[in-house]
């Protein structure tokens, strides 16, 4: 039995990379409506940079990957998103669903089906002991990382100028360009942000794993998106919380469940969402007065 | 019931200059060739029964409707077809029916939005304290969660968010709409102090009587169309005003 302070640790650190997920998702969806499906592609987008550039020269592979994520999101948003933008919520998401496989195909066919690996950061994948227990450094850098973007992504939206156009926008598009808001820009600069949060998670992934393939940020999407619906996510502080709990109980079940078990721990998480929106069907943390505009 | 000569006075300062201007919602029309505009310094106000097409001809303005016009002028330049948000910084601030203000935002918040479409940061501090000045009730609550204001005061804050842009002309969709009567005398004395400053109103309102008191010249709008123009002078004649009403 793995002790408790040291699976919490790890299923707190799994719950901060959701999170990351479920805020990059839940604030494309703030302004656009767009659930993108397509999001996972800008995570492998950036793990693939990671994974290429890191025994070159990591500082390099980590400032790459960011910007590799930035470019793709706004590729998708200037090449696709943009000219669907007047279209209902419903064309959009399978848009983004067009695009994600794509993408897929696209990297299959430049990088191979198989998983490419790199030891990305495996300086960092030791346990300290403290106390008798282990804790896992990776899990540690993880959940800062985590900390740390939450809090930027907050003060951007609240403190700044352009964040607080962000948010306008998010809540009544149309009066925030009445109020002079650069419909185009404020779009750009969320995806823009969406792309950084995805490469953070793509970081947080590949040192976990070290190896990736054409598929690998459909996972944390997936996860990030049914928590993200599950915090409602017409709210971003429901996103990140719905993302983080997604994270935290899968991370549990993996610790906790016996073997045989694991296999299911995917469709229990699915269970509780199911049960959750039955529930809710707006989102656990969503206001209870407030009707979304269509 | 007089005609003024719109020829009369020039282009030079005009502000607003509308000409033929049309909205339809899926081949009805709901604005139907209208033609006006608005000087320096005027105050013109726009009244007629539910459904006229007010708020859609405000709307059109900025573009968040799709229009066509023969002109349609801010300031001696076309905005037709232009984003709202290019008229926005251009000089039109529009306080849309219903106000519209970001009610999970702060007063101060949503006041910061105003200065989105401010050309220059010059003068900021003392619009500010002018603003501050018709609307006392933002600056005591300037923290507070703009959704726990009340009507009266959601509808001072969106139009001192309108004021903070400097616009040259400010635009109003009933703004006495839902208020109590003493938020309805605050809205109207600010109006006033608006056009006292210099700046051109355009404003749509309910209250037919004080409007046509209180405008250099009001539209009659009836299905579309501007049927009648009033003067102030005919603000006390509630027979005309009747009938402006029920579409002579
Ligand atoms: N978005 C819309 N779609 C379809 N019809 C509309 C829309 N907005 C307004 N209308 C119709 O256009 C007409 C004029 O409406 P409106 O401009 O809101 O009038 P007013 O502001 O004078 O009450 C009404 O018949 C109304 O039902
Ligand atoms: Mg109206």
């Amino acid at each position: 039995m793995i002790p408790l302070l040291q699976s919490l640790v790890d299923a707190v650190s799994a719950g901060a990379i959701y999170a990351l997920a479920a805020l990059g998702i839940g604030l494309v969806f703030g302004i656009m409506r767009l659930a993108n499906l397509a999001h996972g592609e800008i995570i492998t987008g950036s793990a693939y940079t990671l994974i290429f550039l890191w025994e070159f020269s990591w500082p390099l592979a980590l400032i790459a990957s960011a910007v590799v994520g930035v470019v793709i999101a706004l590729a998708m948003n200037f090449a696709v998103f943009h000219w669907l933008r007047a279209q209902s919520p419903a064309t959009l998401l399978i848009a983004s669903f067009g695009l994600s496989i794509l993408f897929q195909r696209l990297y299959d066919a430049a990088f191979g089906t198989n998983v490419r690996t790199a030891p990305v950061g495996s300086g960092l994948s030791q346990s300290i002991a403290m106390g008798g227990i282990r804790i896992n450094i990776l899990s540690v850098i993880t959940i800062v990382l985590g900390v740390v973007l939450l809090i930027a992504v907050h003060l951007f939206l609240t403190r700044t100028s352009i964040g607080l156009q962000v948010k306008a926008a998010s809540s009544d598009f149309r009066m925030a360009r009445i109020l002079g808001v650069r419909s185009g820009f404020v779009i750009a600069i969320t995806f823009a942000i969406s792309g950084l949060l995805a490469a953070a998670v793509a970081f947080a992934l590949t040192t976990q794993s070290g190896a990736v393939g054409p598929t690998f940020g459909v996972q944390a999407t997936l996860f990030g998106l049914v928590g993200a619906v599950l915090g409602g996510l017409s709210k971003l502080s429901g996103a990140v919380v719905g993302g983080f709990a997604v994270g935290v109980v899968l991370s549990l079940f993996t610790s906790w469940l016996p073997p045989w078990a694991n296999d299911f721990r995917t469709a229990l998480v699915y269970v509780f969402v199911i049960i959750a929106l039955v529930v809710a069907p707006n989102g656990l943390l969503a206001g209870r007065s407030k009707k979304d505009r269509t | 019931m007089t005609e003024r000569n719109p020829e009369s006075m020039g282009e030079s300062n005009r502000v607003l200059t509308v000409e033929n201007l049309t909205v339809q919602y899926g081949g009805v029309p709901a604005v139907d060739g209208i033609s006006f505009h608005v000087d320096a310094g005027e105050l013109v106000g726009v009244i007629g029964p539910n459904g006229a097409g007010k708020s859609s001809t405000l709307l059109a303005l900025v573009n968040a409707v799709r229009s066509s016009s023969q002109r349609l002028e801010l300031s001696g330049a076309s905005i037709a077809g232009k984003a709202p948000e290019y008229v926005a910084r251009h000089g039109l601030a529009l306080v849309t029916e219903g106000h519209h203000i970001f009610g999970e935002l702060s007063v101060v918040d949503n006041l910061k939005l105003g200065r989105v479409a401010r050309s220059s940061a010059a003068g900021l501090e003392e619009d500010m304290e002018w603003i501050l000045g018709l609307f006392p009730i933002l600056r005591e609550f300037h923290s507070r969660s703009a959704g726990l204001l009340s009507g009266g005061q959601q509808q001072q804050l969106a139009i001192a968010r309108a004021l903070i842009s400097s616009p040259q002309l400010l635009v109003l969709d009933e703004p006495s709409l839902g208020l109590s009567p003493t938020a309805v005398d605050t809205v109207f004395a600010a109006i006033e102090a608006v056009r006292q400053r210099g700046v051109a109103v355009l404003l749509v309102e309910q209250r037919a009587q004080q409007a046509v008191a209180a405008a250099d010249r009001t539209h009659v709008l009836s299905e579309g169309r501007v049927t009648m123009t009033l003067t102030p002078s005919d603000a006390s004649n509630s027979e005309l005003l009747t009938k402006a009403y029920l579409g002579s």
